[in-house]
């Protein structure tokens, strides 16, 4: 189906209602499991469908549908139900044209193009694997991919589409000795199939550290120093502050606008937050948002002054800024909200033996299950190491590590010279209904001077 | 049996409220199908979103075989079962604006102090699952759920607190008044010492998301679960019980059969009674494979594979209400808000509480700071348990509450 014709024949100016936009995914998933060397899972899934926005009367009306031939009556559909409905007192200045962007450019490296068939044949060859890693108690062998197909155009004229091509892999599994256990997974990201070959050695490695962890001891709960490295500065950047830089927290509270001063200084000197989503070939790649506009590099925190935020037309409209090219949906069954895309703090110049070294009798934090943000944030990590020496020491376990962000921000002593951009196909970021949404993030390994570890 | 064709069709209303004021509807009336192919043993799975019929899928599923998934357990003979709750889907999907005008209504006069934002969804949705002998699993019904998130005016915080609801029915009254008399107590942040505490949990779920864990035939076969190998021994307290409920349609739980086609005959099935582990929960797959009895907790989507889950992780009610055990106690830490916490592999727990009450003798004293608190699975069914209410905090919530004691730190 030639999606852009369709498109290219919808004239949205000729609706008679404030604003109206319509955005057309086409995706193609592919996944498959094996659990304990058994394959229980093997999945293609296309998906076609259409979002269609309108603002009339002082309020938006949406539609989600698979209907992508009948756009003109669905719009048709919205305006009646805008205009039978009751009058609302938004607002929303129209968005500017964007321009028209065509950027369809990964088909030739596309997930889709390569059999499920094959893929299935990887994830088979690591099987073997399972008998080599000690004390494995079970085991699961994962893959996850998706290319999709992004094609927007609005009534002001911008028109816009965009492909996104990612996948991701997973050796998951639960070590057991004397009846001590240890989940972990290790986990390669990919926007090249071939990317998946030869990764023996890696997994065989990683599950040979995975050994020390078997018997480790729990830390005493208390204030420590701590190391991240730069995929936990990561997760600690997306869920501290990252989504505090979400404009539509702010709607309809003016104190929080005057909290949120841009120019005030909130953390260590060090400190520079990003957000962009032009990077490509990573999992927050997004080089044009779902309303149109185009991304950007917007610095959330500047040299630790409090630089920007995210922004949608509706937030920026509201709070009077620019839009920053983060309205964002998780699929065509639901509406661009604000939302991050690669989220990270820049690198530093501090090597990261001298992050140990100023770290003395504290915990190195390497990888982690989850994250939480809010006025305390968390992370549940995977593995944790003390530093003793001004080196990393024996493996602990921790459950929880976890802080308030605004003091975290500024306990923030050192940024080391290890800058790394973390990508994931599994899972993503959830706000509300719209979970898992694709986003990146990353930073440098960094020194924070007391984090609640219990 | 050649094939199955699973269908999933959602029709729903969602409305926004953003600063108290209505700011977008949604409609969404999607269909999903999918189709099994099931040869020599292998399993063909081929999907497709929006409308196309039957025949048509199936030929498509058949023309696209490429990856079968292995099989070697006996498939269930399908059996009609029609589970459609008329009653439920009555009230047009508009009636939520019903709701929202109420909430509004009586969050008014906080206003000034909170800015309240949030979403009501309506949702009517029949899944069926058909096979070409022409057998018939079907349900059908309306779902509500809704959240306000509150946030107080001028708070650096995303949101400082929220209260949901969800239910066959939208029970708004309950849920405002069991929150209301919290939010008025907001403003009074009271000062709190270190200890040992009666601890609250209003929607308790990640208590027990380890616990969960060992009741997977996979888990607790391969010998991976924290309590595997101790099926029939006691390891709870004799007042703890957890059972796995199949059918409960005030909670929108309607799963008489399950998405393998296996229908369970008992709606509540007992995995811990009285502190003793009982038993264990298995897709065909597991059963066959460690030797255990299918119990209906097959769970897949329109395209997926099988995966193994609960229809619920229920506890078993005890004997005195919420309030009433409340108002017993000379000291309760009421959380409302305590997320991102999690269990090591040994089974210790802790997490912050980012929004919690002390409440003595049933009185609400104020809020309390940021607290962090921690225990373990071990300690908190069984030793440090304090009792289980009858009923949960809300009344449209599934799970009685849990009161265990904890030791709570402030941050």
């Amino acid at each position: 189906m030639d999606i852009k014709n369709i498109l290219d024949r919808l004239d949205l100016k000729k609706f008679p209602c404030h604003f109206v936009d319509v955005r057309i995914e086409r995706t193609q998933t592919t996944g498959f499991s094996f659990q304990n060397g058994e394959l229980v899972g093997a999945t293609e899934r296309p998906v076609l469908g259409a979002f269609i926005r309108i603002h009339h009367h002082g309020a938006w009306y949406y539609c989600s549908t698979t209907a992508v031939t009948n756009l003109s009556f669905e719009i048709e559909k919205l305006i009646d139900q805008a205009n039978n409905g009751k009058k609302s007192s938004n607002t929303y200045d129209v968005p500017e044209n964007n321009g028209i962007h065509h950027l369809i450019n990964k088909a030739s490296k596309a997930f889709s193009n390569i059999s499920l068939e094959t893929k299935v044949k990887m994830g088979e060859g690591y099987l073997p694997l399972i008998q080599k890693i000690l004390n494995l108690q079970d085991s699961s062998v994962r893959y996850t991919d998706l290319y999709k197909e992004k094609f927007y155009k609005s009534s002001v004229g911008t028109e816009f589409s965009y492909d996104f091509n990612q996948a991701g892999f997973a050796f998951s599994a639960t070590l057991k000795k004397d009846g001590d256990l240890f989940a972990d997974s290790f986990r390669k990201y990919a926007t090249d199939f071939s990317e998946f070959a030869g990764m023996e050695k890696d997994i065989l490695a990683y599950w040979t550290e995975a050994q020390r962890f078997l018997g480790a001891e729990t830390v005493t709960p208390g204030k420590y120093k701590v190391v991240l490295s730069p995929e936990i500065t990561g997760v600690f950047t997306h869920e501290s502050f990252g989504h505090k830089s979400e404009a539509d927290f702010m709607m309809g509270d003016p104190e929080a606008t005057k909290e949120w001063k841009l120019g005030s200084t909130i953390a260590s000197s060090c400190l520079s937050i990003v957000d962009t989503g032009v990077h490509e070939n990573t999992s927050g790649y997004c080089p044009i948002d779902d309303e149109g506009t185009l991304a950007q590099k917007n610095y959330l925190i500047k040299d630790g002054v409090l630089s920007g935020r995210l922004h949608s037309t509706h937030t920026s409209n509201v709070l009077e800024e620019k839009p920053t090219g983060n309205a964002r949906a998780m699929n065509f069954e639901f509406e661009p909200i604000v939302r991050m895309t690669s989220t990270y703090i820049e690198g530093g110049k501090t090597p990261f033996k001298e992050l140990l070294k100023q770290a003395e009798g504290g915990v190195y934090f390497y990888n982690f299950k989850h994250g939480s943000g809010g006025s305390t944030f968390t992370i549940a990590p995977t593995r944790a190491y003390r530093i003793k020496n001004g080196e990393l020491a024996e493996p602990v376990k921790v459950a929880v590590l976890s802080g308030s962000v605004f003091e975290t921000l500024r306990l923030i002593e050192a940024c080391g010279d290890d800058f790394e951009l973390h990508n994931s196909a599994f899972g993503g970021c959830g706000k509300m209904e719209q979970s898992p949404l694709p986003v990146a993030d990353g930073g440098p390994s960094i020194l924070i001077n007391g984090m609640q570890i219990s | 049996m050649k094939y199955d064709i699973f269908t999933d069709t959602e029709e729903s209303l969602s409305i926004e409220v953003v600063a108290g004021v209505v700011n977008s509807s949604r409609n969404k009336n999607i269909t999903k199908k999918g189709v099994r192919l099931f040869e020599e043993n292998k399993i063909y799975t081929t999907s497709f979103v929006g409308d196309i019929a039957d025949a048509e899928l199936v030929k498509k599923a058949q023309s696209a075989k490429t990856v079968g998934i292995p099989y070697e357990y006996t498939l269930p003979q399908y059996q009609n079962v029609n589970m459609v709750d008329r009653e439920s889907f009555q009230d047009p999907l508009s009636k939520i604006a019903e709701a929202i005008e109420e909430t509004q209504e009586r969050l008014q006069g906080f206003s000034n102090q909170f800015v309240f934002n949030g979403k009501f969804n309506r949702a009517i949705q029949t899944i069926t699952i058909k096979n070409d002998s022409g057998a018939l699993l079907e349900k059908k019904f309306a779902y509500n759920e809704w959240y306000y998130l509150f946030k107080k005016v001028g708070s650096p915080n995303l949101l400082d607190g929220y209260f949901q609801g969800s239910g066959r029915t939208l029970n708004i009254d309950d849920v405002l008044d069991k929150n209301i008399a919290y939010l008025e107590a907001y403003d009074n942040e009271i000062k709190f010492q270190h200890g040992k505490y009666p601890v609250l949990f209003i929607n308790g779920d990640q208590l027990m998301s380890k616990l969960s864990e060992s009741f997977r035939a996979d888990k607790y076969c391969e010998g991976s679960a924290l309590y595997s190998g101790k099926l029939n021994q006691q390891i709870f307290s004799k007042e703890f019980s957890i059972y796995d409920i199949n059918y409960s349609p005030e909670h929108g739980i309607y799963r008489k059969f399950d998405n393998e086609g296996t229908v369970r005959k008992i709606a509540k099935l007992p995995l811990i009674e009285n502190g003793v582990m009982k038993n264990i929960i298995a897709d065909l797959r597991f059963a066959k494979k460690y030797g255990v009895e299918a119990t209906a907790n097959g769970q897949r989507s329109y395209d997926s594979g099988v995966a193994l889950g609960f229809n619920s992780f229920t506890i078993g009610a005890g004997i005195r209400t919420t309030q009433e055990i409340l108002k017993s106690l000379d000291n309760c830490v009421v959380v409302f808000m305590g997320d991102g916490g999690d269990f090591t592999d040994k089974g210790e727990f802790s997490t912050p509480l980012q929004l919690s009450y002390l409440v003595q003798k049933g009185e609400i004293v104020g809020r309390l700071p940021q607290l962090t608190v921690k225990t373990s699975n071990n300690e908190m069914f069984n030793t440090r348990l304090i009792e289980i209410a009858s009923d949960g905090f809300q009344k449209d919530m599934m799970n009685p509450s849990l009161f265990t004691e904890m030791d709570v730190y402030v941050n």
